[in-house]
C-alpha cells in the first residue's frame, strides 16, 4: 500500500489540511506539539476506524468545529482507492471507491482489503514510536538479547511488556528465593505447621506407649497388690506364731514321753469303784459287828418272867378277857341308858310341874269326845264376839246421829267466821292502802257474812236424822238379847269340860293342854318300864365281872390289881399287851441277830473279793496301793492334758507354721523375720501408691490425648493451608505459564521468520555499523554477530550502542519481512532521537533502502534531519506545506 | 433382620479445598465427620439393627489421630453396649498390621487378611454368614473374589469387599468385576473404597455405601449409609443420608452489566432459594465472562471479588446454610485476541507450554511439597491452568487495550 495524499477535515489540531505523500520516502518535520502523533493516529483511524467513545483521548475530535474525519487516497495491489471517513457509528462512516475500476466499495471491503491487519497489528508491525526504541535502549543486556530473540513475532514488544508485568505480578505472589511473598510465607507457615503436625503426630505413639505403659502399670499394680496381700498374710502368720511361740516352746520341752503304760480311764474308774467298795465294805463290817453286840444285850423283864412262869393260866384267862370287856362295855352302855331314861322322866315331870306317874293315857274315844267339846266351846265364843261387834257398831252410829242432832240445834251463828271477817276488815283498814285496802275490806266482809248465815243453810237435815235414830235404837235392843243367849251356852260348854277333866284326873292341867299331854304320857310310861329292866341287867353283869376278876388274884402283885373293876380290867389288858409286845420284841431281836450274823459273813466274803480284784488291778500297773495308783493316774492325766494342748496347738499350726517354727529356732528369729516382712510390706505399699499415682497420671494423659482435638485441628489447618497454597500456586503458575506461553509463541514466531529477517537484518546492521559486521547468528540461547574480521561476538559482548543497532536492524528487518507479505506504509515516529548524527544518517539511509519495497513515512522533530532527505521528500507540519 | 452398611468413614481425614473459613463454620465442618458417624450409630441403636458392617477406611493409618480412633472406639462401644454386632474389615487406608493402631473395643469382629466367614444369629433367629477380609498392606493388586466361599446354609450371605472395579492394567485395590461378584450368589455385597454412594448391581445388590461425609469438591452430593432389612427372603435397602455438610455447586451467568455488588446479590438470592436441609459448601461457577468488563474480570481472577463476597457471607452463611468456598470462572469459547499471523505459533506454544511436565518444571521448588506435586500432576490441573491462562490473557489484553487507548497521545 502506498498512501498518496492525506486530507484532514478535522482531526485533533488539524483541520482542512492536505499532505502529499506520493513519494516512497517522506520526511514529515514538526516541532514538538506539531501533531506528529495525531497524524499517525489519523492515518490509522482512517484505515481501521475511529476510536470509540470509551477511548476518549484516542478520538481526536477536532477542537474547532470542523467536520470530524478526512480523506485518504492510496494505491494498493495496482489499484487506486479513495477513502473518506467521517463521524459515524462503529468507527465512523466510510466511503470507499476503487478509482481504478471506479466502483464504490463498502466498509467491509476495506476490512477485507486490509486483512489480516487490524489497528493493533498495524501498530505493532508498521509503526515505530520514540518510546518503543527508547525502551529497548534502556534494557539490560539480558533483556535486550531476549528482545532481539523475540523480534520475529508480531507485537513482541507489547507481549514482552505483558510478560514483564506478569513476571512482576507473579513475583508478588511467589519467588523461589523470596521471603515476603504470600506464597513463600504460606509455605513457611506450612513448613512450621508440618513440623507441629509431626510433633503432634507423635501423640499417637505417645498414646500407644502410654497405653502399653498403662497396661504394664496395671499389671505391676496387680502383682504388687498380690504380693502385698501375700506379705500381709505372711506377716499375720508370723505375728500369730510369735504369740504362739512361748506356748510352743513350753510344750516342746515338756512333752515327755511316758514309758509306762498310762492308766486307762476305764481302769481308773474300775480301781476307784473297787477302792470305794472296799472302804464301804469295811465300814459296813464294823457297823455290823457293833449291831450284833447290841443285839446280843436283849433280856426278858420280871413281869415277862412271871408271865413265862404262869403262861398257861394267864393265856387261858387272857382268852376270856375280851368277853369280860364286852360285858363291861354293856354295863357301861346300860348305865348310860339308865341315866338317859332318868333324865327323860325328870324332864317330863319338870315340864308339867308335877309327877305324871298317876296319869293314864286317854283312849281314842275319849280323845274324840274332848275334841268335840273344845270345838263347840270355840264356835260359841266366835259367835258371841261377832254379835258383840255388831252391837257396838250400831251403838256408834246411833251416838253419831245423836251428836249431829245436838250440834244443829245448839248453834245460831258461826262466831269463828264472824270474828275472822271483822279482823280482816280491820287489818285492811289500818294496815293496807289503795286497791289492797278495798280488796281486803271486801274479803273481810264476805268471811263475816258466811259466819252469820251458816245455820240457815244446814237446818233442813234435822228430821231425817231423827227417824234413823229410832230405827237404830230397836236394833240395839235385839243385839243385847242375842248376846245374853250366847253367854248362857258358853257357860254350859265350860261345865261339860270341867266335868271331863275331873273324871280323868286332869284338873291340874289347863284343858287346852289335855290332848297334847297324851303323847308325853305314853313316853313316860315306856321310860319307866325300860328303867326297871336296865337296873336288873346291871346287877347280873356286875356279878359276872367280879367272878372273873377274882380268878386273877394270883398275879395281883405283878399286875398291881386294885381299884374299880374297870381299872383292874384295864391293868390286866395292859399287862397282857405289854407281854405280847415284849414277847414279840424278844422274838424280833433274836431274828435280827441271826440276820446280822449272816450279813456279816456275806460282807466279809464280798470284801475279800473286791480287795482281791483291786490288788490284781493295781498289780497290773505294778503298784502296791491305790494311793500310788491314784498318784500315777493324776500324772498320766497331766501328761494327757499336755498332749491334748499340744494337739490343739498342732491343730492351729499349718504345715508351713510348723516348718517356720522348726526353722526359726527362737522367738527373736521369728520377730526378726517379721520385721523384715514389715519392711518389705512397707516397701510394697510405697510401690503400690507410686503405681497408683502413675496409673492415674497415665489415665489422665491418655484421656487428655484422646480428648485433645489439637492434632485433628492441625490436620484440618494443614488441609486448609494446602488449599490456600494450591490456589496461590495456581495463580502464580497461571501467570508463569502465561509468560511462558507468550514467550514461547514469540520465540516460535521469531524462529519461523528468522531466515528472512536475518538476511535483511545483516544488510541493515552492516549499513548501520558502517560495514563492521557481516553476519548475525541466532542460537537457542543467544544471538551472535560475526565481525568483518571473522570474530564472533555474543550480543552480551557488544557495546550497548552496537547492541541497539543490532536491535534496530532486526526490528526494521522484521517490518520489511512483514511488509513483503502485507505491503503497508512504515511509519517511523522520531524513533532515532537518541542516535548520534552519524547513526541517524545511517538509519535514514537504511529507511531509504527500506522505502524501495515499502512506503516509509518518517516523522521527526529534529531539524537537522531535514538535510538527510531530498527537498521533495520533506513536509513541514508547522508550515503546513512541503519545504 | 436389619443391618447397616457403611464404609470409608475416614474420621481423621481433613476437609480439602477450604480456606479462610469463619472460625465457627470451621468448627462446624471440622466436627461433621464425627457428627455424621454419631448419627449413624444413634440410628443403628434406634433402629435396633442386628449388626453394622464397616467396610474399610475407617481412618487413615498415615494420619494416626488419637482423637479419631478413640472417638471411633467410643462409638463402636455404644453399639456393643446396645448388643449390636459390629463387623469391621480394614481397607487400604487403615490396613491391618497390628501396630500403629488402637485396639477396637472387645466385641467388634475384625476380619483378618484372609477371607473368612463369620456367622451370626440375629434376634429373629436368622442365620447370617458374613464373608470378608482386611488389607494387610496399602495395596492389594490381587483379585480376592475367588477366595470368597460359595453360599453356605445360612439364611443370608453377605460379602464385605473394600476395592475397586478392575480398570486397565494398574489395579491396586482388590480389583474385581461386577459379574464376578454376582457369580457368587450372595444376598448382598457391601462394598467400600469408592466414596460416592453407588449401585453396581441391583440383583443381587452390589453397593458402595460411599463415605459417610464428603470431604472435598469431588465428593459432592448426599453421603450416608445403607440401611438394609429383610422382608422374608428378600433384602430391601434404603440410603440414609448422615452427612452434616454437603458439597455442591452453583452456576451463574454474568454479562456486561454485572457489577461486584450485583453479582453478590445474585449469589445470595440463589443461595436463599436452595433451602437445603444440610449445610452446603458451594463452588460458584461463572459463565459468560467474555462479556464482563476487564476490571471486573480481573477482580474475579485475582480474587478480590471473592474476598468481598466473603465479607458478606460471614454475615449470612448461617441463615443461608451455605458457604461459597471457591469461584471458578468458566473459560470462554471466544479465541484469545492474538494476531492471526501468529496463531499457529500461539497454538504450538500452548501445546508445548501447557503440559504436565512443563507445569512441573515451572513449579520447580514447589514440587518439593508432595501435596503441591500431587495437585500439579493431576491432568485436570493443567487443563485448569490453561483455562485460567487464557482468562488472564483475555483480561490482560482487554486491560491493555483500554490502557493503550487511554494513554495514546
Amino acid at each position: 500500500m502506498q498512501i498518496k495524499t492525506i486530507k484532514i477535515y478535522g482531526f485533533g489540531k488539524f483541520h482542512d489540511t492536505t499532505i502529499d505523500l506520493s513519494n516512497r520516502f517522506s520526511l514529515l518535520y514538526g516541532e514538538n506539539e506539531a501533531g506528529k502523533s495525531t497524524l499517525v493516529a489519523f492515518i490509522t483511524s482512517m484505515l481501521f476506524g475511529f476510536a470509540t467513545a470509551k477511548h476518549r483521548y484516542a478520538m481526536y475530535q477536532p477542537k474547532q468545529g470542523s467536520q470530524y474525519g478526512g480523506e485518504l487516497t492510496f494505491s494498493h495491489a495496482q489499484n487506486d482507492y479513495w477513502l473518506k471517513r467521517v463521524d459515524g457509528t462503529h468507527g465512523g462512516a466510510v466511503t470507499l471507491r476503487n478509482l481504478t475500476t471506479d466502483t464504490a466499495l463498502s466498509k467491509d471491503d476495506l476490512t477485507q482489503l486490509l486483512q489480516p491487519l487490524n489497528q493493533e497489528l498495524f501498530h505493532q508491525i508498521f509503526c515505530f514510536g520514540e518510546r518503543e526504541l527508547q525502551a529497548v535502549f534502556d534494557l539490560n543486556r539480558f533483556d535486550l538479547v531476549k528482545r532481539i530473540q523475540r523480534i520475529g513475532a508480531i507485537g513482541s514488544e507489547n507481549w514482552i511488556g505483558l510478560t514483564q508485568e506478569l513476571t512482576a505480578s507473579a513475583g508478588e505472589l511467589y519467588k523461589p528465593r523470596g521471603r515476603v511473598q504470600p506464597l513463600v510465607r504460606l509455605l513457611k507457615q506450612y513448613d512450621e505447621l508440618s513440623e507441629k503436625l509431626d510433633i503432634a503426630k507423635l501423640q499417637f505413639q505417645q498414646y500407644q506407649t502410654l497405653q502399653t505403659d498403662a497396661v504394664e502399670t496395671t499389671q505391676e499394680l496387680t502383682a504388687v497388690q498380690q504380693q502385698l496381700a501375700n506379705l500381709t498374710d505372711q506377716l499375720n502368720q508370723y505375728q500369730r506364731l510369735i504369740k504362739l511361740y512361748p506356748q510352743y516352746q513350753q510344750l516342746k520341752t515338756e512333752a515327755s514321753t511316758s514309758e509306762t503304760t498310762p492308766i486307762t480311764t476305764k481302769d481308773w474308774q474300775e480301781a476307784t469303784r473297787l477302792s470305794t467298795a472296799v472302804k464301804q465294805l469295811k465300814r459296813d463290817l464294823t457297823t455290823q459287828e457293833q449291831a450284833i453286840k447290841q443285839q446280843q444285850q436283849h433280856v426278858a423283864s420280871e413281869a415277862q418272867q412271871f408271865y413265862n412262869a404262869h403262861q398257861q393260866q394267864i393265856d387261858q384267862l387272857a382268852g376270856q378277857i375280851s368277853a369280860v370287856k364286852q360285858l363291861q362295855q354293856r354295863q357301861q352302855q346300860n348305865e348310860t341308858q339308865l341315866v338317859n331314861v332318868k333324865q327323860e322322866l325328870e324332864k317330863l315331870n319338870q315340864h308339867y310341874g308335877m309327877s305324871l306317874t298317876n296319869l293314864k293315857v286317854l283312849i281314842p274315844s275319849e280323845q274324840q269326845q274332848i275334841k268335840a267339846l273344845f270345838e263347840q266351846q270355840q264356835h260359841l265364843s266366835i259367835e258371841r264376839d261377832s254379835r258383840a261387834d255388831q252391837r257396838q257398831e250400831h251403838q256408834k252410829t246411833f251416838e253419831k246421829l245423836r251428836q249431829q242432832a245436838d250440834a244443829d240445834t245448839s248453834s245460831g251463828m258461826a262466831p269463828k267466821w264472824l270474828i275472822a271477817g271483822v279482823g280482816i276488815v280491820l287489818v285492811a283498814l289500818f294496815a293496807l292502802s289503795g286497791l289492797l285496802r278495798t280488796a281486803g275490806g271486801m274479803i273481810g266482809m264476805l268471811v263475816a257474812g258466811y259466819g252469820i248465815f251458816k245455820p240457815i243453810i244446814s237446818g233442813n237435815q234435822q228430821s231425817a236424822i231423827d227417824s234413823q235414830m229410832a230405827l237404830l235404837s230397836s236394833q240395839l235392843d235385839q243385839d243385847r238379847q242375842q248376846l245374853a243367849d250366847l253367854d248362857q251356852q258358853l257357860i254350859d260348854a265350860d261345865a261339860e269340860v270341867t266335868k271331863f277333866g275331873a273324871q280323868h284326873r286332869l284338873q291340874g292341867f289347863a284343858p287346852e293342854r289335855w290332848l297334847d299331854l297324851q303323847g308325853d304320857l305314853s313316853l313316860y310310861q315306856a321310860a319307866s318300864t325300860q328303867q326297871i329292866q336296865l337296873q336288873e341287867q346291871q346287877n347280873q353283869l356286875s356279878q359276872k365281872i367280879r367272878t372273873y376278876l377274882a380268878q386273877w388274884q394270883f398275879a395281883g402283885d405283878v399286875i398291881s390289881l386294885g381299884g374299880s373293876t374297870e381299872h383292874q380290867l384295864q391293868q390286866i389288858s395292859q399287862f397282857l399287851s405289854e407281854r405280847q409286845d415284849e414277847s414279840q420284841r424278844l422274838h424280833w431281836a433274836n431274828e435280827a441277830l441271826t440276820t446280822s450274823t449272816q450279813r456279816q459273813t456275806a460282807l466279809q466274803q464280798q470284801y475279800q473279793l473286791q480287795q482281791g480284784a483291786l490288788t490284781q488291778l493295781l498289780s497290773q500297773y505294778h503298784l502296791a496301793s491305790f494311793a500310788e495308783f491314784e498318784q500315777r493316774y493324776q500324772q498320766d492325766q497331766t501328761t494327757a492334758q499336755q498332749n491334748q494342748r499340744l494337739g490343739v496347738l498342732n491343730a492351729q499350726l499349718t504345715q508351713t507354721d510348723r516348718q517356720i517354727l522348726a526353722d526359726s529356732g527362737s522367738q527373736e528369729a521369728l520377730e526378726k523375720t517379721s520385721q523384715q516382712l514389715q519392711a518389705q510390706q512397707l516397701a510394697k505399699k510405697q510401690r503400690q501408691s507410686e503405681l497408683l499415682k502413675q496409673s492415674s497420671q497415665q489415665q489422665y494423659q491418655l484421656q487428655h490425648l484422646a480428648s485433645s482435638d489439637k492434632y485433628q485441628n492441625l490436620l484440618q489447618q494443614q488441609a486448609d493451608l494446602q488449599a490456600e497454597i494450591t490456589a496461590l500456586t495456581d495463580d502464580w503458575l497461571t501467570k508463569k505459564l502465561l509468560i511462558n506461553w507468550i514467550d514461547q509463541t514469540l520465540i516460535n514466531a521469531s524462529q519461523g521468520r528468522q531466515p528472512q529477517i536475518i538476511k535483511v537484518a545483516e544488510q541493515f546492521f552492516n549499513e548501520l555499523t558502517g560495514n563492521r559486521y557481516r553476519q548475525i547468528i541466532f542460537t537457542d540461547q543467544t544471538v551472535q554477530v560475526v565481525r568483518k574480521d571473522g570474530l564472533t561476538f555474543d550480543v552480551g559482548e557488544l557495546s550497548s550502542g552496537t547492541a541497539e543497532q543490532l536491535y534496530v536492524a532486526l526490528r526494521f528487518a522484521f517490518t520489511k519481512v512483514m511488509a513483503d507479505v502485507i505491503a503497508m506504509p512504515i511509519i517511523v515516529d522520531d524513533a532515532f532521537v537518541n542516535f548520534d548524527r552519524q547513526r541517524t544518517q545511517a538509519a535514514v539511509k537504511m529507511l531509504k533502502g527500506l522505502a524501495q519495497t515499502s512506503q516509509v513515512i518518517y516523522l521527526t522533530a529534529n531539524h537537522d534531519n531535514l538535510t538527510l532527505a531530498d527537498e521533495d521528500e520533506v513536509y513541514d507540519l508547522d508550515a503546513g506545506k512541503s519545504v | 433382620m436389619k443391618f447397616i452398611h457403611a464404609a470409608d468413614l475416614h474420621l481423621d481425614s481433613p476437609f480439602e479445598g477450604l480456606q479462610r473459613l469463619p472460625k465457627a463454620l470451621w468448627q462446624q465442618i471440622h466436627q461433621a465427620p464425627f457428627n455424621a458417624t454419631k448419627k449413624m450409630i444413634t440410628d443403628a441403636i434406634e433402629q435396633k439393627v442386628d449388626f453394622v458392617l464397616l467396610v474399610g477406611d475407617l481412618f487413615d493409618r498415615e494420619t494416626q489421630s488419637v482423637q479419631a480412633q478413640v472417638f471411633l472406639n467410643e462409638q463402636l462401644q455404644r453399639l456393643c453396649d446396645a448388643d449390636i454386632a459390629v463387623f469391621v474389615s480394614f481397607g487400604n487406608h487403615d490396613y491391618l498390621t497390628g501396630d500403629q493402631q488402637l485396639a477396637l473395643p472387645e466385641g467388634v469382629s475384625v476380619f483378618g487378611s484372609e477371607v473368612t466367614t463369620k456367622q451370626l444369629t440375629t434376634a429373629d433367629h436368622t442365620q447370617v454368614a458374613i464373608n470378608g477380609f482386611s488389607y494387610a498392606d496399602r495395596w492389594l493388586a490381587e483379585d480376592v473374589i475367588p477366595q470368597f466361599p460359595k453360599c453356605g446354609t445360612a439364611d443370608f450371605q453377605i460379602g464385605m469387599l473394600h476395592g475397586a472395579v478392575k480398570q486397565g492394567d494398574n489395579n491396586h485395590y482388590a480389583p474385581f468385576t461386577v459379574s464376578e461378584l454376582t457369580g457368587i450368589h450372595y444376598d448382598y455385597w457391601a462394598l467400600g473404597h469408592i466414596h460416592k454412594p453407588s449401585v453396581l448391581a441391583e440383583q443381587p445388590p452390589v453397593i458402595y455405601a460411599g463415605t459417610i461425609q464428603g470431604r472435598h469438591k469431588l465428593e459432592a452430593g448426599q453421603h450416608g449409609y445403607q440401611l438394609v432389612s429383610s422382608r422374608g427372603q428378600r433384602l430391601t435397602r434404603q440410603f440414609v443420608p448422615a452427612d452434616q455438610v454437603r458439597w455442591s455447586s452453583l452456576t451463574l451467568t454474568v454479562d456486561e452489566d454485572t457489577t461486584d455488588a450485583s453479582l453478590i446479590d445474585a449469589v445470595q438470592t440463589a443461595l436463599t432459594q436452595r433451602q437445603s436441609t444440610v449445610f452446603e459448601l458451594i463452588e460458584l461457577r461463572l459463565n459468560g465472562i467474555e462479556k464482563l468488563s476487564a476490571s471486573m474480570l480481573s477482580r474475579l481472577n485475582d480474587r478480590t471479588w471473592l474476598e468481598r463476597l466473603d465479607q458478606t457471607q460471614k454475615k449470612t452463611y448461617s441463615k443461608a446454610q451455605a458457604w461459597i468456598y471457591e469461584v471458578n470462572v468458566q473459560p470462554t469459547d471466544q479465541p484469545v485476541q492474538y494476531a492471526q499471523l501468529d496463531a499457529a505459533y500461539w497454538q504450538r506454544a500452548q501445546a508445548k507450554v501447557f503440559t504436565p511436565d512443563n507445569v512441573e518444571l515451572t513449579a520447580g521448588k514447589l514440587m518439593q511439597y508432595p501435596f503441591i506435586a500431587d495437585h500439579l500432576r493431576d491432568p485436570k490441573t493443567t487443563a485448569n491452568l490453561t483455562d485460567r491462562a487464557k482468562n488472564e490473557l483475555l483480561a490482560q489484553s482487554r486491560l491493555e487495550e483500554e490502557n493503550d487507548a487511554d494513554q495514546n497521545d
